[in-house]
């Protein structure tokens, strides 16, 4: 699993670059007085640029006919390919954190320090599981297919329930209640700065998680895989 | 080698056991959480359905606080003034204090007594403190969170039954 890991921080840490290269921008509204949100905005799409294609492309390659021809599970193998993404995350939240903290107006740091630190924890588990997310759909739809359903699956739930809203409200509902189970948003702010951790949307997000990563499990230990194409 | 294959296929125990733990966690948290809102446990909150009745035994205004949880400035509405002593003693002693708790954000509606509550008092925005005779004339309103020391003001001259400028 360890190996796999390093292997996935050293073909990924280039696209941490654009990630970097994003929150530049949350630096500057930062270095202007505005809150810490504007610097974290970016870590989820930091966290979906990193799993692009993080199970299909090995299979494409037939990396993962390699990879598996020694007595590795297939488990640890996407244990391996989630951490090194997360650990990707870690590295760009912290260094968003260290640029955040140098270039905040001296007189608000005391103020926003705490709040910087949460959203900074937010940001991280946030994008969690969105990497775990993208890791399920890479482990059946080949190329970029994980990101688009992933980005459908976003569009999706807000465009239905922008079209509903007005129609039905009961429908308009119920549709934000599945997106709720499904990509839950919990108020990481809140819930990490006043410790109210036993909230059911932090419950329905890590349920979110475990099952994704679950059913990645599931999915990927079914698959039989040919020879690679490239 | 179907053993290899086998053993390598193997679903992890400890992602079982994890998801196992998250499911019991959502029951946990359904059953347990505290309310929604952002209510200070320093003021005695009253049901709408209960606070008329209790305004006019009592003889004191309502105060219909207006909020939701994403809200920032009810936030520090709470914080900064309902969870103070000396402000929290005068909203117990001199109102029948009510939370109204927006969830359109959440859940993508309200219960009909939120509904009417915000429609009767024509709430366009949190938080909102609107404060109502026993006889149900509205004696004060304040929209936005202008500082503790204006909110305190406010809530004192419409105690008195005076309508800050």
């Amino acid at each position: 699993m360890t190996e796999i890991l390093r292997r996935t921080v050293r073909e990924r840490w280039k696209i941490l670059l654009v990630g970097f290269a994003l929150s530049l921008f949350g630096v500057f509204a930062a270095a202007i007085g505005a809150g810490s949100d504007a610097l974290f905005a970016p870590t989820t799409l930091v966290a979906v640029l990193l799993s692009i294609g993080i199970v299909s492309r090995d299979i494409r390659t037939g990396a993962v006919q390699m990879i598996l021809a020694r007595p590795v599970r297939r488990s640890a193998y996407l244990a391996g390919r989630y951490l090194g993404v997360v650990a990707l995350v870690a590295l760009y939240v912290a260094t968003a954190l260290l640029a955040g903290a140098a270039v905040m107006p001296l007189a608000s740091r005391g103020a926003l320090g705490s709040s910087l630190v949460s959203s900074a924890a937010g940001a991280f588990l946030q994008a969690g599981l969105a990497a775990a997310l993208v890791l399920f759909f890479s482990t059946f739809l080949p190329g970029v297919g994980d990101v688009i359903l992933y980005v459908l699956l976003q569009l999706g739930f807000d465009l239905t329930y922008g079209l509903f809203r007005v129609r039905s409200a009961e429908a308009a509902a119920a549709i934000l209640s599945v997106k709720s189970q499904i990509l839950p948003q919990p108020e990481w702010d809140r819930v990490v700065s006043d410790g109210r951790w036993l909230d059911p949307r932090v419950a329905a997000w890590a349920l979110a998680l475990t099952a994704a990563l679950a059913a990645a499990n599931w999915t990927f230990s079914r698959r039989q895989f040919g020879y690679g194409r490239d | 080698m179907a053993a290899t294959e086998g053993s390598q296929r193997r679903f992890p125990a400890a992602l079982l056991g994890l998801l196992a733990l998250a499911a019991v966690f959502r029951v946990a948290a359904a059953l347990w959480a505290p309310p929604a809102g952002r209510r200070s446990a320093m003021i005695r909150w009253v049901t709408a359905g209960r606070a008329r009745d209790l305004a006019g035994r009592l003889g004191r205004p309502v105060l219909y606080d207006f909020g939701a949880d994403w809200c920032v400035p009810c936030r520090r509405l709470d914080e900064e003034v309902f969870s103070e002593t000396s402000a929290a003693a005068l909203i117990n002693e001199s109102f029948v204090p009510v939370s109204v708790v927006d969830r359109m954000e959440e859940e993508g509606r309200n219960s009909p007594v939120v509904e009417d509550l915000q429609h009767r008092f024509a709430v366009d925005g949190f938080p909102t403190l609107v404060v109502v005779r026993p006889d149900g004339a509205v004696a004060g309103r304040l929209s936005g969170f202008p500082g503790r020391d204006r909110v305190l003001e406010f809530l004192r001259a419409s105690s008195r039954g005076l309508t800050p400028p």
